[in-house]
C-alpha cells in the first residue's frame, strides 16, 4: 500500500522502452492485481521518495476468507483498475496528444481529491515529463510542447512540482474525459442493493 | 546537464518552449529533437493533417542553436502496401 508518494506501473521492451500502465497514489493498494497469481508479469515503482507498507499475499487471502465484505471491496479495487486500463487504452490509440494529457491531469485530480489530497484546486503532481510520455506512448519533447499548449489555453497552472486546474470543466472538455470509470460515487460495494431493501 | 530548449517553427511562427528540458549534452538534446518531430509529425497524421513545413528548433540555455529537425525528415511513413 502507497502511504506516501507516488509509484508506477509498467513494463518494458526488449531495446529498454517503458510503457507505464498506471499511476498510484497513497491509499492504492497495486499489487491487488497479482494477488491470486504466482508471478507478476509487470513491475511495480516509485516515482519519487515514498513510503509503502507491505501486506503478505496470504494475509490478505485469509482476511477475505474471513471477512467476505471485505474481499468484495478487494475485488472492486481491482475492476475499478481494469477500468482505468481500458480508459488509457482508448486514450493512447484514439486520443490526440493533447485531451490524452488533458484526460490524465482530470483523473490523478479526481483521484488526489478523493484521498483527500488536493489543495483547492490544486495538488502535487511529482511526475517528470518523461514518465508522462512514458504512460501516454509520446517523446518527451512532445509532452513539453503539449504541456506548453494547455498552459497557454489557461488549462492547467504548472508550479514548483504542483498542478492547479483553474478551470474544471475546460479541462474535462479538453480532455473528453468522463469520470464514471473511477466509479467514484457509490463507493460502498452493494450500496444499490441496500438502497432497494431499504425500499 | 544543460537546459535545451524546443522551439516550434509552425504556421510562419516560432512558438518558444519556455520549460525546456535538462540534457547531458547536445547530442542527446539532438536525439530528443528527432523523437519528438517523430511523435508530433505521426499526431498531425492521426489528426487528419498534412505536414506543412514544421520542425523543432533547439537552442541551449545560452541561446545558442544546436540544431533545426524538420517533421518531414523526421516522420518515419509507414505503408502496408
Amino acid at each position: 500500500m502507497i502511504l506516501e508518494g507516488f509509484a508506477c506501473r509498467y513494463g518494458m521492451t526488449p531495446n529498454g522502452k517503458r510503457q507505464i500502465f498506471s499511476f498510484h497514489i497513497p491509499g492504492d493498494i497495486p499489487d491487488m492485481q497479482s494477488i491470486h497469481l504466482s508471478v507478476m508479469d509487470h513491475t511495480l515503482g516509485t516515482i519519487c521518495a515514498s513510503k509503502v507498507a507491505f501486506i503478505p499475499h496470504e494475509t490478505v487471502r485469509a482476511l477475505c476468507r474471513r471477512w467476505p465484505r471485505i474481499g468484495d471491496v478487494f475485488w472492486r479495487d481491482t475492476l475499478i483498475d481494469a477500468a482505468v486500463f481500458r480508459t488509457w487504452m482508448m486514450g493512447i490509440g484514439r486520443r490526440s496528444a493533447f485531451a490524452r494529457i488533458a484526460h490524465l491531469f482530470c483523473e490523478l485530480y479526481l483521484r488526489f481529491k478523493a484521498v483527500g489530497l488536493t489543495n483547492g484546486a490544486g495538488f502535487n503532481l511529482p511526475i517528470t515529463q518523461a514518465e508522462i510520455g512514458d504512460a501516454l506512448g509520446l517523446s518527451t519533447v512532445h509532452v513539453n510542447r503539449t504541456l506548453q499548449e494547455l498552459r497557454g489555453e489557461n488549462l492547467i497552472v504548472l508550479r514548483g512540482g504542483s498542478l492547479t486546474v483553474p478551470d474544471w470543466e475546460a479541462l474535462k472538455q479538453a480532455g473528453e474525459f468522463d469520470p464514471t470509470y473511477l466509479h467514484l460515487q457509490n463507493r460502498e460495494a452493494g450500496a444499490g442493493q441496500s438502497q432497494l431493501t431499504a425500499v | 546537464m544543460t537546459r535545451y530548449y524546443f522551439h516550434l517553427f509552425e504556421d510562419g511562427n516560432l512558438d518558444l518552449d519556455e520549460i525546456g528540458m535538462l540534457l547531458p549534452d547536445a547530442s542527446a538534446a539532438h536525439r530528443e529533437a528527432v523523437k519528438g518531430a517523430q511523435s508530433m509529425a505521426t499526431e498531425e497524421r492521426r489528426c487528419h493533417r498534412e505536414l506543412r513545413g514544421q520542425s523543432l528548433v533547439i537552442v541551449d540555455e545560452h541561446g545558442a542553436h544546436i540544431v533545426t529537425v524538420p517533421f518531414q525528415m523526421a516522420d518515419g511513413r509507414v505503408t502496408l502496401h
